[in-house]
This record gives C-alpha cells, structure tokens and sequence, in this order.
C-alpha cells in the first residue's frame, strides 16, 4: 500500500463551468484551492540560494460547487457562499493542521458551522435587500486531508468518487424528490420526472438548510468528481463512469462530460470539477 | 483581552546582522530570521473576485535563530547546516497553533529536543565522511514565537537575552566547561571567563555531547529579544548591552550599535547579533 502523501506533481485536477445553451446567465461557481504553510524568509545570512531551504507544503486541498438558485440573485448567492466558506475553512486551518491527530468529529463541526453560518448570512441578506427574493444556494465541498476526505453537502449538486471500476454517488440529493423516495412514496425511476425533482429540500439560504457532513477514506487512484445538476440532469451515470474509466486527464475528462451535457440540451449551467492522485511510475 | 491580541507583521520590529570580526579570516557564524505562514492558494476558479481571495499569507510562528561554527574550515558547514535542517524540522512538524500544545504543554519542547537532537546525528554523519570536517561543530540558539509563548531551544554558549521592564536578563544558559565548573562550584563566575575552560564547549550540535535544554516563557508586547554568538558577549558586559536596549530606535540601529561596540572592544571573534521586539501601533 502506498501511504505517502501524494506531493503537488501527483494531483491531476481541473474545473470549467458553462451557462449551457439555454439560460442567459450562470449562476454557479467553482474553486479549487491547496492551503498551504510555507517558511517566508526575512533575514539571513546563508548564501543567495540556500534562503529556501523549506518549499511549500500542500496541506489540505480544497474544491467546491456551488449552483445558484433565484432569478438576479442566484449568482450573487453562490459567489458570496464560495469566498465567505473559503475564508472560515482557511481560519479554522490550526484545526485542520494538527492532524496527527486527527479529530474527525471537529472538523465535520467546522465544516457543519460553516455551512450554518453562510446560510444565517445569505437568510439576512435576502430579507434585507431592497426588492430581492430569497437567494440561495447549494454547496458541495470537497476537503482532502490525506489520508481522508471530508464531504460538505447541502443541496442537489454532486459529488461521485470512481473506484476500482465503480462510480458511487457520495452525496444524497437534498430534494423533495429524493425525500419522496426515501420514504417509500416515489420510486427513484420516477422521482426524476416529477416536479419534485429540482425543488431543494435543503439549500444554503434557503426555508431550510441542513449540511451533511461525512468523512471519506483515500486511496491512490481513486478519482473524485463534483458536479451541479447541469451535468447529471443530461448525463447518466453510466456514461459518467465511461467518461472516468477512459480519461486521459482532468482536463480531458471534464471537457467530455461538458459536451455530454451539451449535447443532451444543456438546459441548465454546467459546473464540473474532477480530481484524482497519480500513482508515480510504481516503485 | 486586546492586550493578548497577535502582534502583526507591521508591529514586529526585527533585525539581524553578522560580521567576521576584525581578527578572524572566515565567519563561520550564521543567523535566520522567518516567519511560518499559511495560506490559500487558489488553483482555479469562476470567482471573478480574486482579489477577495488573495489575501495576504498569516504568520503562525516566528523564528530566529544563531548558530556559531566551530572546527576550522568545516566550522562554517556545520552552522550552515544546522540552520537549513532545523528550518526544515521546524516547517514540517511544528503545528503552528499555541491551542495545539495546551493539552500537552511540553508536547513542543520535547519536539524541539528531538529537532535538536537529529540535527545533532546529521552533523555527525557529515564529520565521518572525512578527515577535513572531522571536528566540525556548532552552538544553535533558536527562539520560537507562538504568541503568547515563546520557547528557546539552546545548545552551546550562544546566548539568548530578554530585555523587560528596565531590566536584562540571560535566559540561556552557556553550556561550557567554564559555566559547569562555577555550578558546581569549582569556579567563581568573574573567574570563570578567563580560564581556558571558557569557550570549550560542554554541548554542542556535532560536539562530543549534544544536551539541548528547552525554556518556554511569556511573550508581551514591549519585550526585546536579543540572540548573540560569543562574539559579541566576549567584548560587551552585560550592563553595556542593557544601556543599547534601553537607548534603542530601532532593531537594526541597536544591531549596528552593539557590533560597533564589539568591534572597538578587539573583534576577535565572529560576531552575530539579532535583536527583535513588538511595537503596538492602534
């Protein structure tokens, strides 16, 4: 088993968001980020060129989608969700650094907290503009601390992981439709063509936010995929999981699901982010 | 309490400087001065806004640190490399965070022995590789700050003083042969700087016997920190290096100061001085 932590030059990843070819404006949004700890020099005598003795150094990897939701305000609403749950998880990064011991049900509270406190701010926003509805937002964030993961969900974007040879779906959709079949009213075949399908059940400023959090195991060549609902709307998962099985990179990958959903209509934005670790040339 | 609130980068005055002395060919001293930060590095996004991700890079410790060479010709290898290794153990073990230690608080100082210690074992492996760096040593004085606790890890006879409320005080100990015989009562201090135990060193990284020691105390805002190679104590009492603390305008004027007064006192060694402190602007 390969327990070293992959370095920067072992990590392909790539993101692209597309309006789609029907709606005007994109409401969703991406980032994909390293934090990092790095050893800034201020003075020393050691000769030009030794002054870095120690690089920077990956300490947790960071990647979100966040698909807007409200007419005018739904881009505001996944911009301000992206930089504001950027700026609390960069905070809390003591917590996150100390993972030698790692404190799993800690960071699954920072990240909840997180979540709540972005909500609190887009309810009060929505409720303050002058003329504005409710804005909203879901937010699917991937936090790798190798060797884990964690998983911050609120809404119906998704986050899919391939390995060996499987794609499952780590996310649950926060719908009505999903609420539906799991308790038994909608079958999951029908839940997608009801008007249940797209109306959220749990959205960051929406009637109700409730974030999931849930911690993940990493292993070397597992790819990891978040997407919003532009993608899985047009694109089942069967091809998804081709698309993975097949990829030549990120990059690549990420450009063929896109014409996928094109393809099929491309009705709504299209927001995709794929990473995954390169086993260097096995040793 | 504002009072315990982290100094920021514009309030930390600091400043550090070597000289080879005026009798000395080579300077075998060398000194660091950094600071640890942690930040976001944004690998893409559809943010239009990068500026409201670019924040500036937080400073989660501070370091400084002097280390005088000793063995000739490989004298100036050894500080060398104990400063880049000790940079190294610090960036990748320290977690940066005075909350991380609370639970454990000599979780850190046992660290620090151990970053010591392994230094220790890398310049050993270098002096058995040949004849010419056999004896190659060196003193490491390192100071630590996570506020609002600093930890000095100390091998050898460099020292480290702290300037506080009008008074100077060494917070190191000389770890030499001259300052083991006055423990025990063998020497008198005032006697104890003219025997020729006085520079022989009873610790060092590389040396016979490596025994870092470890302190931890309170930082505040207003203290002076001064790190020094003998080069300067050797020329300059103690009350003469009060009197530049108390008179100081900024780190770099009492930095330069203090080596003018070495140098007038015979120079006779490799002098390193490094001086910082807090000054609270709000």
């Amino acid at each position: 088993m390969t327990t070293r932590k992959p370095t920067d030059a072992d990590i392909d990843v790539h993101g692209l968001t597309h309006p789609g070819k029907v709606r005007k404006e994109n409401q969703d949004h991406f980032l994909i980020a390293a934090l990092s700890r790095q050893m800034r020099v201020d003075r020393t005598s050691l000769p030009a060129g030794l002054h870095l003795p120690v690089r920077s150094e990956r300490m947790a990897s960071l990647a979100m989608v966040a698909d807007g939701v409200g007419s005018g305000v739904g881009e505001e609403a996944s911009r301000s969700t992206l930089l504001a749950i950027a700026a609390y998880v960069e905070r809390s990064a003591n917590a996150f650094y100390t993972s030698e011991a790692e404190d799993g049900d800690r960071f699954s509270q920072i990240l909840s907290d997180a979540a709540m406190q972005c909500h609190a701010d887009l309810v009060e926003r929505g409720a303050s503009g002058p003329g504005r509805g409710r804005m909203a937002t879901t937010l699917t964030l991937w936090l790798g601390l190798w060797p884990h993961a964690y998983l911050l969900h609120v809404g119906d974007s998704r986050c899919y992981m391939f390995r060996d040879n499987q794609l499952s779906q780590l996310s649950r959709d926060q719908t009505m439709a999903q609420d539906l079949v799991d308790d038994g009213v909608l079958t999951q075949t029908k839940a997608h063509r009801t008007r249940w399908a797209n109306v959220l059940s749990s959205a960051i400023g929406g009637q109700e936010a409730a974030p999931v959090v849930s911690r993940i195991v990493r292993d070397w060549g597992t790819v990891v995929l978040l997407c919003s609902d532009g993608l899985f709307k047009h694109v089942p998962d069967e091809r998804i999981a081709e698309r993975l099985r097949t990829m030549t990179s990120s990059q690549q990958a990420c450009e063929a699901l896109l014409q996928d959903a094109l393809d099929d209509g491309g009705t709504d934005n299209v927001t995709i982010i794929i990473g995954r670790t390169i086993r260097p040339a096995d040793a | 309490m504002a009072d315990r609130r982290k100094p920021q980068d514009s309030e930390i005055d600091v400043y550090g400087l070597t000289h080879v002395g005026k009798l000395r060919k080579e300077n075998q001293d060398h000194f660091l001065i950094a600071s640890l930060n942690r930040q976001m590095l944004v690998h893409q996004t559809s943010l239009p806004d990068d500026a409201a991700l670019a924040r500036e890079p937080e400073r989660m410790a501070f370091v400084a640190m002097v280390a005088d060479g000793v063995g000739s010709g490989a004298g100036e290898e050894a500080s060398r490399f104990a400063v880049q290794a000790i940079s190294q153990y610090i960036m990748r073990t320290v977690r940066t965070s005075y909350a991380a230690y609370a639970s454990d608080p000599n979780a850190f100082a046992r660290e620090l022995e151990e970053a010591a210690l392994q230094c220790h074992a890398g310049v050993l492996e270098r002096a058995s590789q040949d004849d010419d760096r056999r004896h190659m040593a060196t003193t490491l004085t390192l100071w630590i700050g996570l506020w609002p606790t600093s930890y000095l890890l100390q091998v050898g006879d460099s020292r480290c003083y702290i300037f506080w409320d009008g008074a100077l005080t060494q917070v190191s100990r000389d770890q030499t042969m001259a300052q083991a015989l006055v423990d025990q009562g063998v020497l008198t201090q005032t006697r104890a700087h003219s025997t020729r135990w006085a520079h022989v060193l009873a610790s060092a990284i590389g040396g016979s016997q490596a025994a870092p020691v470890v302190t931890q105390f309170e930082q505040r805002w207003g203290l002076i920190g001064l790190l020094c190679s003998d080069g300067l104590t050797k020329h300059v009492p103690d009350d003469r290096i009060a009197e530049r603390l108390a008179t100081m305008t900024s780190a770099q004027q009492v930095c330069e100061a203090l080596l003018q007064d070495a140098l007038d006192g015979g120079g006779s060694d490799n002098i390193t001085v490094v001086a910082g402190r807090t000054i609270k602007r709000d």
